[in-house]
């Protein structure tokens, strides 16, 4: 589980400063599906930057699991992200020089598994996602709905504790962007816990919370008792 | 893993061709350029490795409180049976040029004769043999049988026509005719010719112990083979035993020497066989070829350019690389540690490194002969792999490959995956500074060598047009018998030839003399001076010349005062009523001017002896005997009836016709001598060979060195005018033309290009003022035209980079705008 008490974060050029995040705290519990809404510049990237340890605070406490992480080191993070967190961002961020199968094995073999295994559960997601047939193919042969299913594939192949989504429909059109939030909520169903950025109010209905920010902090936390049906 | 990351290199090398392209020509370009200057170090670094024994072989070489030098004589080499550790001594007697003849068995026609001057032939033993590791193709040597010779296959061809089967030149005769009794020689052996990396060269050798019959000497008792001799006439080397120490062997020598003439001042050192080329270092006082020079000269600028081109490959790979940036944020994001990510980079530079070295190898193997003929030399890609210099050279090529691909592969992943994700990447200064300054070093050395090209032009071009103080046109240079019968009835043949020469219709005038300006002379002597001299005036260098009364006419020479002697000055057994002096010789000798000496006597040895006081009749002004190297020298000019070479001016007309004439007359009056003749301005360039291949290299590796750092350029501007696409855009929205968005692109590399030639200004400058002391007279630096060849090496280095950089900027420029801008 998440726990962040505080958070701050500060952005410095040689004459300003600008707060990023002013004390922000909350908690995700495992299996929850949050939605993280606010305008442009609210702080949201950033929230989701420190989330999935690409950025430490510069206050504060960040709880992941048993893990105190705001003080890590950069190595230390890099070690505990690539065990237990997935991301699927906006602009897809596959690998253009990979194949379909290689982008989705990537973590796998980041991890150190093995061949046989890394074949195994790579075809295993891919079957899930409806990719297999694309398994050969290079992210730019692809239409943008397929991309993000190779990058939600990328995401959870390594069985992540979490999955963070960045803005995960903002290129897409609003039927890809459908299947891709129904993606993720049933991922949600069947176990992760998922954590997503979004501009959408409409697709943020399908989360179970939805934490709104404004100006580097935290103004409302909804709870939903059950979340939007798939 | 590794098939994985072989695939994800080439993929990524594939999808960017345009780097690619560029990184692997520059790097071929480099390599190229390296192979070719290891051939020429390998080439020098390896002379003499090839004997099995080189290890144990030394050459005897001598050394007084004035010099070295490798002439030992039959005295000292008698040390042998009282010195312990020697195996074998291999003996040359070099300098024997003569006249070699081959009359075919049964065969009475002249015309089937073959006969040629040969001046690469010497006497030796048969231990040369035991000692050095020559082939044979046919026969063995029996060098210590009288009148027996060992030849080379190109020898063999020569005289005997005889193709590929050697085996049926041996037992045949040939008549050498040189100072010694003409004598014949039968052929016991058929050798290899000489491997050109050996300081031991020549076409024959014959049997040294055929002069050991004083029947066969002649007149010469200097050359006689007997351990009383004390005439250092002898190029002696020893093989020594395993296990014993040059050293001990060269005291035991030098305690020898010293028993036989207690007065002697040798001391007798053993040097290394194979530091005969290059020198033990650049001090060492042994006689040497002095090739370490080259060779590290040669080292030095084949790592400078290779250097170049390992920059081009850290400048250009970390700029395009930063496009690269977004992947490696990713790879990160999703688990990448550094070690995942260096080990592709370092894969992709080592696919690089490969391609552009078979490029390179391609290319050496195409370019070999025309580089080969603008050095003059014939190496091949098999000296890089044969000596340990070459695979150093190797070593050096894979350590810059790795220290370069492991730069850029540090480079490229420190990206903070947080900072590509926000995606202004881009805009980072990271690694901006230090490409500024790789690509500041290309041009300092570029614009360095442009100069050097330009100098060195400049010097070739003062040196072919300088005023040498004689005429050298249409002066036509015929090598002097050396075969004479004296006793003919028509007097000295040579001297009749001359005559007979002097009547052809196209023979404006003759002359003869022992040797010919950018040659030499006959030789040069201290003991010279005024009766009224000090007696340390003898100890100055006088250089001597014989020649007949019509040489300064010839030659089209000025007299400063007096006039030139006479044919009745020459007395006759070296007495000379009357002498002509050059400038030099009047300065050297203390007059105060020409007109002083002239009438004056100067003598020679003894005092007493008046026949040796010789009155000088005439001094001609100072002119250029030698090349521009040399300082002009004080010379002695001798009255002579000189045979040793004609010179004749000739007429412009039908040259062929009359060289046909004047052939035919030579055959006639001097049968059994070649009929050689070249024009006296072909030998005295040829002094200029080396400084002729000096330039061709210096323009090669200019080319080069430019062409490398443009091709960084190029790709720097390519990726300068791709990172401010959107700032040009929002320039050209605002009004900006074209050509002030050029300038905008091009002044930032003019300014590294300007701070590139304040750099290379001083190195060049200093460099190539070094270079041109190897000339006594020489263009200035300190002038008008240094000033002008430093400002056009900046001005033309400039023009290439703006060149370069203008027409990727015009691109950029002409782009539509709104493309720019949606683009970001």
């Amino acid at each position: 589980m998440i726990k962040l008490r505080g958070i701050q974060k500060f952005y410095r050029t040689d004459e300003v400063e600008t707060t990023a995040l002013n004390g922000v705290s909350f908690d995700i519990q495992n299996g929850e599906f949050v939605a993280i809404m606010g305008p442009s510049g609210c702080g949201k990237s950033t929230l989701l930057n420190i989330l999935g340890m690409l950025d430490n605070p510069d206050n504060g406490e960040y709880h992941f699991y048993e893990h105190e992480v705001a003080g890590y080191s950069e190595r230390q993070r890099a070690e505990l992200r690539k065990k237990s967190i997935g991301f699927v961002f906006q602009s897809f961020n596959l690998i253009d020089e990979l194949t379909v199968y290689e982008n989705v094995e990537l973590p796998l073999l980041y991890l150190g598994f093995d061949a046989a295994y890394r074949k195994q559960r790579v075809h295993e997601v891919l079957e899930q996602m409806q990719m297999m047939h694309r398994r050969n193919h290079f992210p730019q042969q692809l239409s943008g709905g397929q991309q993000q299913r190779v990058a939600v594939s990328r995401a959870i192949v390594g069985k992540p504790l979490v999955i963070f989504a960045d803005e995960p429909t903002g290129n897409l059109d609003s039927k890809n962007g459908s299947e891709v939030i129904n993606l993720l909520t049933e991922l949600n169903k069947s176990g992760s816990t998922v954590v997503m950025v979004t501009h959408t109010p409409e697709f943020a209905e399908y989360a179970s919370r939805t934490i709104h920010l404004f100006d580097g902090q935290v103004v409302t936390e909804n709870f939903k008792s059950t979340a939007k049906a798939a | 893993m590794l098939t994985n990351y072989l695939k994800l290199a080439f993929r990524a090398l594939w999808r960017r061709k345009f780097t690619t392209g560029i990184n692997v020509i520059g790097l071929a370009l480099g390599m190229t350029a390296f192979l070719f200057l290891m051939e020429f170090a390998s080439f020098h670094a390896g002379f003499d490795s090839f004997h099995t024994n080189a290890d144990r072989l030394f050459r005897i070489v001598g050394t007084t409180p004035q010099g070295s030098q490798d002439n030992v004589s039959p005295m000292m080499l008698a040390m042998r049976s009282q010195t312990h550790g020697i195996e074998a001594i291999p003996t040359f007697m070099t300098s024997a040029s003569g006249i070699i003849t081959y009359k075919p068995d049964n065969v009475s026609s002249a015309s089937q004769t073959v006969t040629f001057k040969e001046e690469d032939v010497a006497y030796g033993n048969n231990d040369i043999f035991r000692a050095f590791s020559f082939q044979f193709l046919a026969g063995n040597a029996d060098l210590d049988k009288p009148n027996t010779m060992v030849l080379t296959a190109a020898a063999a061809q020569k005289y005997f026509a005889c193709g590929e089967n050697y085996q049926s030149v041996i037992g045949k005769r040939l008549l050498v005719a040189n100072q010694f009794t003409p004598t014949e020689y039968a052929v016991t052996g058929v050798m290899r010719n000489i491997p050109e990396n050996s300081h031991l060269q020549g076409t024959m050798l014959f049997s040294l112990q055929t002069l050991a019959n004083p029947a066969n000497l002649g007149d010469n008792s200097w050359a006689r083979l007997v351990p009383d001799n004390g005439s250092a006439f002898l190029t002696a080397y020893l093989l020594l035993r395993d296990g014993t120490q040059a050293s001990s062997v060269a005291t035991q020598m030098s305690e020898f020497g010293k028993k036989m003439d207690p007065s002697t001042n040798i001391t007798w050192h053993l040097q290394p066989i194979r530091t005969i080329h290059t020198g033990n270092g650049f001090s060492d006082p042994l006689p040497n070829s002095a090739a370490l020079k080259y060779i590290v000269i040669a080292v030095s600028i084949a790592l400078f350019v290779l250097s170049l081109a390992w920059i081009n490959y850290i400048n250009l790979s970390t700029a395009f690389g930063l496009s690269r940036a977004r992947e490696i944020g990713v790879r990160k994001t999703i688990g990448a540690t550094r070690s995942h990510l260096v080990l592709p980079h370092l894969l992709e530079c080592a696919m690089l490194s490969v391609a552009a070295l078979l490029l390179a190898f391609t290319t050496v193997e195409l370019l070999q002969s025309s580089f080969n003929s603008l050095l003059g030399a014939t190496l091949h890609l098999g000296y890089v792999f044969q000596y340990g210099i070459g695979t150093w050279g190797m070593a050096a090529m894979l350590l810059g490959a790795l220290l370069s691909g492991s730069y850029v592969a540090l480079v490229l992943t420190g990206v903070k995956p947080i900072v590509v994700l926000r995606g202004n990447f881009i805009r980072s200064v990271n690694g901006r500074s230090v490409r500024k300054t790789l690509v500041v070093i290309q041009f300092a050395v570029s614009i360095a060598f442009i100069a050097g090209t330009l100098i060195v032009l400049r010097q070739l071009n003062f040196m072919s047009h300088r005023d040498l103080g004689m005429n050298l046109e249409q002066l036509l240079v015929i090598d002097g018998p050396q075969l004479v019968e004296n006793k003919s009835p028509g007097g000295n043949p040579a001297l009749v030839f001359k005559q007979e020469a002097e009547r052809l219709p196209f023979v404006r005038q003759i002359t003869g003399s022992q040797n010919i300006p950018g040659q030499g002379y006959n030789f040069s002597t201290q003991g010279i001076m005024r009766p009224s001299g000090h007696s340390d005036d003898a100890k100055k260098s006088y250089k001597i010349l014989q020649a007949d009364e019509n040489y300064f006419s010839t030659y089209q020479m000025t007299f400063g005062e007096g006039k030139g002697f006479q044919k009745t000055d020459n007395l006759g057994g070296f007495k000379f009523r009357s002498v002509v002096l050059n400038e030099a010789s009047v300065v050297q000798l203390g007059f105060k001017s020409s007109s002083e000496a002239v009438g004056q006597f100067i003598q020679w040895g003894n005092p007493s002896e008046k026949s040796q006081r010789w009155q000088i009749c005439g001094v001609v002004k100072n002119y250029h005997h030698k090349s521009l190297h040399d300082a002009i020298e004080p010379i002695i000019f001798l009255p002579s009836a000189a045979t040793g070479y004609f010179s004749l001016r000739v007429t412009v007309e039908n040259v062929q016709a009359n060289m046909a004439a004047l052939e035919a007359l030579y055959k006639k009056i001097l049968p059994g001598n070649p009929f050689t003749a070249r024009f006296a301005d072909d030998i005295f360039q040829k002094q200029y060979e080396n400084d002729v291949r000096v330039g061709n290299l210096f323009a090669l590796f200019s080319v080069m060195a430019i062409v490398i750092a443009c091709l960084g350029l190029f790709g720097l501007a390519a990726f300068a005018a791709e990172s401010r696409r959107k700032e040009i855009g929002v320039r050209k929205v605002l009004g900006a033309t074209d050509a002030s968005i050029i300038t905008l692109l091009s002044t930032e590399f003019l300014k590294l290009v300007a701070i590139a030639f304040l750099i290379a200004c001083p190195v060049a400058f200093w460099l190539m003022s070094a270079w041109l002391q190897d000339f006594a007279y020489h263009v200035e630096l300190r002038s008008g035209f240094g000033v002008l060849v430093f400002v056009s090496s900046g001005i033309i280095a400039a023009l290439i980079a703006f060149i370069t950089i203008a027409a990727q900027a015009r691109k950029t420029a002409q782009a539509n705008a709104i493309d720019s801008l949606r683009y970001e």
